[in-house]
């Protein structure tokens, strides 16, 4: 006689985002601990590689890099390159300034990395003339760019007028068969076949990638003297006082923790950053509303974040979507911010702020002597 | 005065993106803005399209005495005889991006094809040095991240204007009643460089592209269920010296300051 079905309540599980239990299917518990399955699981897996067939035909594409790394617009370029590659199409990186990570990820078969090409020199003559070295080396069937103003949208558009070649800028949606646009910036698209040359807008693909590229590092080909038509003067950078909080590159917010806003604008001055603010501090008057950041006020796309004493309110986080780098100071260390951020200090605000005030002034004095000896 | 460039300006029909009601392009009639500026009585506007096109008449109220329109067709304009037109400015200035059909920002490049000059693009602001060996032109480029840099060429040079360039407009009603539009010459039509374009009558999402992923039932199920390893480095430890240390070590490490 069978015995009964019995639910074993120790049955194998692990702890799920919300600290709940959940077991996991098709596994039996030993000794009522979780498996070795469950744990293996949660380490992530190796990636396989793309494709192993030595690739015959090329796809191109080629970002600048922004302090040492490629944005999330560059990568969905490459994604798309991957994606798009036929199992004997290899994936060719052009990166125009310094790149040190590993490029594999991406989804990048061969990379180049340009370090005299960045996006600080306007030098447009030699960037067409390398690109154009790649063209003839590797005749790709297409070429990605991401559409933006570091300087890609440019030399695409360059590249385009220049060749024959069809292709299309703006582009929001792609697949193997077609493009599209949006047409007179309204909410109807246009379709058109996939041409050579695509400038992609940014979020027309997902960067996450099932699989890995090879990865491996080309020398970059010497292209000669160029004559510049154009003379580059050099980069002046704007105040962050006078920019808009759109467009800064380092914000430093308060938030409710902050009880001395000059000290805050005295930390903001010492890193050349612009001063934010989330909704409370806006409501208490500390700050302008133009300074606020959030769903009710701007979307600030910054390289590096400084949160101070702000607890991260899903608004606030809705705001800071796109920035790379969040750094949050706080008292309490389960406030939402603490997920969110790269680097949480539990620390109170005012005195944290006045200790990295002195040794930001200190580094600074370090480096300038350093530079003095050196110079 | 010799020595003041001359300076045309070409401008795009403008259409609100909700209402499609015609207005002035923005980034156009802030160009157009820039180069009466630059060059006063040697300024020209031109429009490549239809003599009848409603929004000219707005270029008029924002200050242009007089349009001169190149009738041609929709999409299909031949840029070497667009070039021809303009050949003898110092300066060509257009716009950034059409606010009709696709607003590929393309033309101003194609333009300094055809004429074989160079072309800068995101310009906020212009100006003319003269000096010995010829004029030379320092432009302002808008760059993300609240950088700004200076270009210097000489002239002939096609400029494509930012749309943030500082520029006042100043809407006259009786500018635009008193504006003349004149018709000049004609352009060949050439076939089109750009796609053929297929508009969907149907307002829709674009969809993202994802790479195709194969996993099993149960992997999928498990993936539903773990956390993404989100979330940072916590320092509770030490004095608050300690913790600005970290976090300048932090900005040290990833390059977000050069000291």
């Amino acid at each position: 006689m069978n015995p009964p079905k019995r639910i074993d309540p120790r049955r194998a599980y692990r702890v799920g985002p919300q600290g709940l239990r959940r077991i996991v299917l098709g596994e039996i518990s030993v000794n009522g601990t979780t498996s070795a399955t469950v744990e293996a699981s949660r380490r992530p897996k190796a990636k396989p590689l793309r494709t192993t067939i030595q690739p015959t035909k090329w796809h191109m594409v080629v970002a600048h890099s922004y302090r040492g790394r490629l944005d999330d617009h560059a990568r969905e370029a490459i994604a798309c390159a991957a994606i798009l590659a036929e199992p004997d199409t290899g994936v060719l990186v052009v990166v125009l300034g310094t790149f040190q990570e590993d490029p594999s990820p991406l989804g990048a078969d061969r990379i180049a990395i340009v370090d005299d090409l960045d996006w600080s020199r306007y030098e447009p003559v030699r960037e067409e003339a390398l690109v154009d070295a790649f063209l003839q080396d590797y005749c790709p069937e297409h070429i990605f760019l991401p559409d933006n103003s570091l300087g890609d949208g440019d030399l695409g558009r360059r590249l385009l007028a220049k060749q024959q070649s069809s292709g299309a800028t703006h582009v929001i949606e792609i697949d193997r068969k077609h493009i599209a646009i949006v047409w007179s910036s309204g909410n109807r698209l246009a379709c058109a076949p996939l041409p050579r040359i695509v400038l992609l807008d940014p979020g027309a693909v997902d960067a996450n990638l099932p699989f890995v590229g090879a990865g491996e590092k080309i020398a970059v080909p010497s292209t000669g003297l160029a004559s510049e038509r154009c003379v580059d003067l050099g980069l002046a950078p704007s105040k962050p006082s006078e920019i808009a909080l759109e467009e800064a590159d380092f914000i430093v917010s308060a938030g409710n923790g902050v009880h001395s806003i000059a000290t805050l604008e005295e930390l903001a001055r010492s890193l050349d950053a612009a001063v934010g603010a989330s909704r409370v501090a806006v409501d208490d008057g500390k700050l302008p509303r133009s300074k606020q950041i959030g769903a009710s006020g701007k979307t600030v796309s910054a390289t590096t974040y400084f949160a101070v004493g702000i607890s991260g309110a899903v608004q606030h986080l809705q705001g800071i979507k796109s920035c790379r780098h969040v750094i949050a100071v706080n008292r309490d260390p389960g406030a939402p911010i603490v997920k969110r951020a790269d680097l949480t200090v539990i620390a109170d605000a005012e005195e944290f702020m006045q200790a990295l005030i002195t040794r930001v002034a200190q580094a600074r004095e370090q480096s300038e002597l350093k530079g003095d000896s050196n110079g | 005065m010799g020595d003041v460039p001359s300076v045309a300006a070409l401008v795009s029909a403008g259409r609100h993106p909700l209402t499609g009601v015609p207005r002035a392009c923005r980034g156009d009639a802030v160009a157009m803005a820039l180069g009466r500026a630059l060059a006063g009585e040697k300024f020209a506007l031109f429009h490549i399209g239809s003599v009848d096109e409603p929004s000219l008449r707005d270029y008029l109220a924002y200050g242009a005495d007089k349009v001169e329109v190149i009738p041609a067709n929709k999409g299909d304009v031949d840029i070497n005889a667009v070039a021809d037109v303009v050949k003898n400015f110092d300066i060509v200035l257009t716009g950034t991006r059409a606010e009709v059909a696709a607003g590929s920002g393309m033309f101003p490049y194609m333009l300094a094809h055809a004429m074989a000059c160079p072309v800068v693009t995101n310009a906020l602001d212009i100006r003319v040095d003269q000096s010995d060996t010829g004029t030379n032109v320092v432009i302002s480029q808008f760059l993300p991240k609240g950088q700004r840099r200076s270009i210097a060429s000489a002239t002939p040079l096609v400029i494509a204007v930012h749309p943030f360039a500082a520029a006042t407009l100043k809407y006259a009603h009786s500018r635009r009643v008193s504006g003349t539009i004149n018709v000049i010459g004609s352009v060949s039509a050439a076939p089109a460089r750009q796609p053929s374009w297929a508009v969907e009558a149907a307002p829709r999402r674009p969809v993202r592209l994802k790479a195709a992923e194969k996993q099993a039932g149960h992997a999928r199920l498990l993936s539903a269920i773990v956390s993404e390893a989100k979330g940072g480095v916590v320092a509770f430890e030490g004095t608050t010296v300690d913790k600005a240390q970290v976090v300048l070590n932090y900005l040290r490490e990833h390059r977000l300051v050069d000291f």
